[in-house]
Order: structure tokens, then sequence, then C-alpha cells
């Protein structure tokens, strides 16, 4: 029985690290393009670009390295993978949201691209189970998860409520920057509740898995 | 001595015509609200602004306030109220209580509803003359947030008594899911008000307003509405 366990938590350990190793790298190369947006002068922006879109390539390959087979034998461990790729990618979602909020002043089609971003993150917050398949939905749908979530999207909603505060602040004093305001504000209202959720979550501890 | 099912009697007549008054005097401000509208859309617009006019609505409001009080008053009973916090009232009014709540929203509902029309005008007078102007919108933003707070947290930090009250499992799952829509609306009307000063910069401001009221008319409709619909009024 002894060797059998053994042998279980090991394969675990595989699954779990096979999946990281490609999500981690992803999430890695997307801050990277934001701090090289920021210190690089504008005309490296196709560059990092190209940075953002391979980072989201290589996060949808780590998706696909665990196999249905993989989740069958091992659904526990499967289950709190799943868990953990959510905060990976709710974090990898604000990364590109920032990457949209920061250009969002001069382009026509990055502030849409920022909304899309937006909304992304935003349903993935309110309901993950949309977004992917049933067996997300399994895995991400229990109680303790949707509290979470509950008091993620509370924090998040005075966060608005402040932020629209601060924007009525703002026109009245200096119209001229509502419009910036009002960007970064509502890149603030998805940036605090998914930050407020992955803290949570990991503070919650429900790791079974190394 | 009274007996409880006398106080109990008291405190429901009393909110009834609490209840009553509320309605009256709405009815009196939307009767008001389609006199002017009337004079507006038939050209007597110079009507609204004679002396005249003005004191006659005046006196009109002044008696029709004093007719609501006189007639529902009676039956509002302050000295009932002294025992309504006690545990063995307060067990057995636990549905007056999520009644009441449900008024207060609709009133905060009802109170805020001219927010969208002067917050535009607030704003460019706090810009041209600062000072009192500025003081008004300040004072108007925190009602409108302190409602919407009172919406999504819930009004247990407000009074101990609602506290123990309005805290039971199926109303902590009605602000959960009161808190989902409120949050997407905000997000949404917030979207909107940006693509609004993207395309129609004269436009923010109003966009901004209309932003701040559906950021809490929305949920605390949607919670009037399921909170009545779930009927543990019996």
């Amino acid at each position: 029985m002894t060797g059998e366990f053994e042998r279980e938590d090991a394969e675990a350990e595989r699954l779990v690290r096979i999946s990281f190793f490609w999500q981690w790298l992803g999430l890695g190369l997307l801050i990277a393009g934001q701090v090289l947006r920021f210190v690089l002068p504008d005309e490296y922006i196709p560059a990092e670009c190209v940075l953002v879109l391979i980072a989201v390539g290589i996060t949808f390959y780590s998706i696909s390295k665990v196999t249905d087979a993989d989740a069958a034998a091992y659904p526990r461990q499967h289950r709190d993978v799943q868990q953990k790729r959510f905060r990976v990618s709710l974090v990898a979602m604000l990364m590109l949201g920032s990457f949209g909020a920061g250009e969002l002043a001069r382009l026509p089609v990055p502030p849409a691209l920022d909304l899309v971003m937006l909304w992304y993150g935003l349903t993935m917050l309110l309901v993950p189970a949309f977004c992917f398949t049933y067996g997300v939905k399994r895995d991400l749908d229990e109680e303790i998860n949707r509290i979470l979530r509950t008091k993620a999207l509370r924090l998040g909603y005075v966060t608005l409520l402040l932020v629209l505060v601060a924007v009525a602040v703002v026109a009245a004093i200096r119209p001229a920057a509502l419009m910036i305001a009002l960007a970064w504000g509502l890149f603030a209202g998805i940036a605090v509740p998914i930050l407020a959720y992955v803290v949570l979550d990991w503070l919650s501890d429900r790791g079974e898995t190394p | 001595m009274t007996s409880d099912d006398e106080i109990i009697a008291k405190l429901d007549a009393s909110d009834r015509a609490v209840t009553r008054m509320i309605l009256a005097l709405a009815g009196a401000v939307l009767l008001l609200v389609a006199i002017y509208a009337a004079a507006y859309f038939t050209g007597e617009s110079a009507l609204l602004q004679s002396e005249g006019f003005q004191f006659a609505i005046a006196v009109l409001f002044a008696a029709g306030v004093v007719i609501v009080i006189a007639r529902f008053g009676r039956k509002y009973r302050p000295d009932a109220y002294s025992d309504a916090s006690d545990p063995r009232i307060v067990r057995r009014r636990i549905d007056a209580h999520h009644r009441y709540w449900r008024w207060s929203l609709v009133s905060g509902l009802v109170a805020t509803s001219t927010w969208g029309l002067n917050f535009n005008n607030l704003v460019r007078f706090a810009r041209e003359d600062g000072g009192l102007a500025l003081v008004a919108s300040g004072i108007m933003i925190s009602i409108m947030a302190l409602f919407s707070v009172l919406t999504i947290i819930g009004p247990g930090w407000f009074s101990r008594e609602l506290h123990a009250i309005l805290n039971d499992e199926f109303i902590r799952d009605l602000r959960a899911r009161t808190v989902r829509l409120g949050y997407l609306t905000m997000m949404a009307a917030m979207a909107a008000a940006l693509l609004t000063a993207i395309w129609r910069p004269d436009l923010a401001l109003p966009a901004l307003a209309w932003a701040f009221y559906a950021g809490f008319a929305i949920p605390a409709l949607y919670y009037v509405i399921a909170d009545w619909q779930a009927s543990r009024d019996g």
C-alpha cells in the first residue's frame, strides 16, 4: 500500500512540474514585456507585442500539457493544479490588461484590446467555468472558491466606487486628465479584486500537492 | 402592563403609517414633476418663472405635507419604539425589519433619482465658482457612495439591531448575488463612460453621473425585488 501511495505522489509531482514550468515561463515573459514597455522607447512597441503574443501562446501550450488521462488518473492533484493555474492565469490577464491600459491614451486599437482583456478577466472572476470546460467548472466552482470570489468582488465594487469619486474630483479640478483617470480607474477596478482573490486563495492554502 | 401582541400591533401600525406618509409625499413630488413637465412641454415655461405660480405651488405642497401628517401621523407611535429593540420583540418582527430595509433602499432610489440631472451643473459650478458648489457636489457624492456601500455591504455596520437581524444565511447569499450584479454593472457603466469620453467628450460628465446612479440603482433594485420575491412576509 505504501509503495502505491509513493508512486502516486511521484506521478502527481511530475504532473505539477510539467504544468507549471511552461505556465511560469509564460508569466515571466509577460512581466518582462511589461518592464520593457516602461523602460524602452516607443519604437520597440511591435517587438514587445510579439513578446506578449509568444507569452500567451506558451500559456495556452502549458494548459494542453496536462491531458484528460492525467486528470482522470489523479483527480485530487488535478483539482489542485487547476486552482493554482487559475491564480496564475488571473495574474497573466492582469498583465495583458495593464499592457492595454498603458497604451490607452494614444491609439484606437489598444483601448479595444484593453476592454476585451478586462472583460475576459472579469468573466473569469465572475464565473471561471464560463471561460473553460466542464472540468474547470467542476474544479473551480466549489464553496470556498465562490466565497473568495464574492469577497474579491465586494472589494472590487468598493474600489470602483472610490475610483468614481476620484474621477469626479479629477473632472472638477483637471478636466483634461479625465480620460486617463477613467482608463486607469477601470484597470484598478479589475486589478484590485483579482489581486485580492489571488492572495486570499493562496492564503487559504488548500494545496495538497508539493 | 402592555402585552407583547399589543406592542407588536402598535409597531406594525406605526410602520404602516410611515410607509403611507412616504408614499403620499413621493406621490406629491411626482405630481409636482408632472405639473412642471406639462408646463414645459406646452410652451408655458414663462409661467414656471412667475412668483405667483411658485408661491401657489409652495402653499399647495406645504398644505399637502400638513394633511399627510395629520392623516397618518396619528397612527405613528414613537412610544412603541422603546420596546422595539428588545430581543423578544425583535424575534417576532424580523420580517418587519426586512420590509423596513427594502423601503429604505427604495426611498434612497427615489431621493437620488435627480442626481444624474444635477451632477453636470454641479461640476460646472464647481469649476467656475468653487467654494460652496464644490461642497454641495461633495455632499451629493458622499450620499450616493453611502447608499451604494449600504446596498453592497449591508446595513449591519449602521446599527447593532440591524446587524443581528439582516445577517442570516439567506440574506448573505442574496447580498453575494447583489454584489456580483453590482460589480458587473459598475464595470459596464465605467467602460461605457470611458467609451463616451473617447467619442463624445462633452457627454463625459453626464455619463459619469449615470454610472454612479446605475452602480447603486441596479443592484439595489435587484436586491429589493429578489428579497420581496422570496416572500418571507407570509
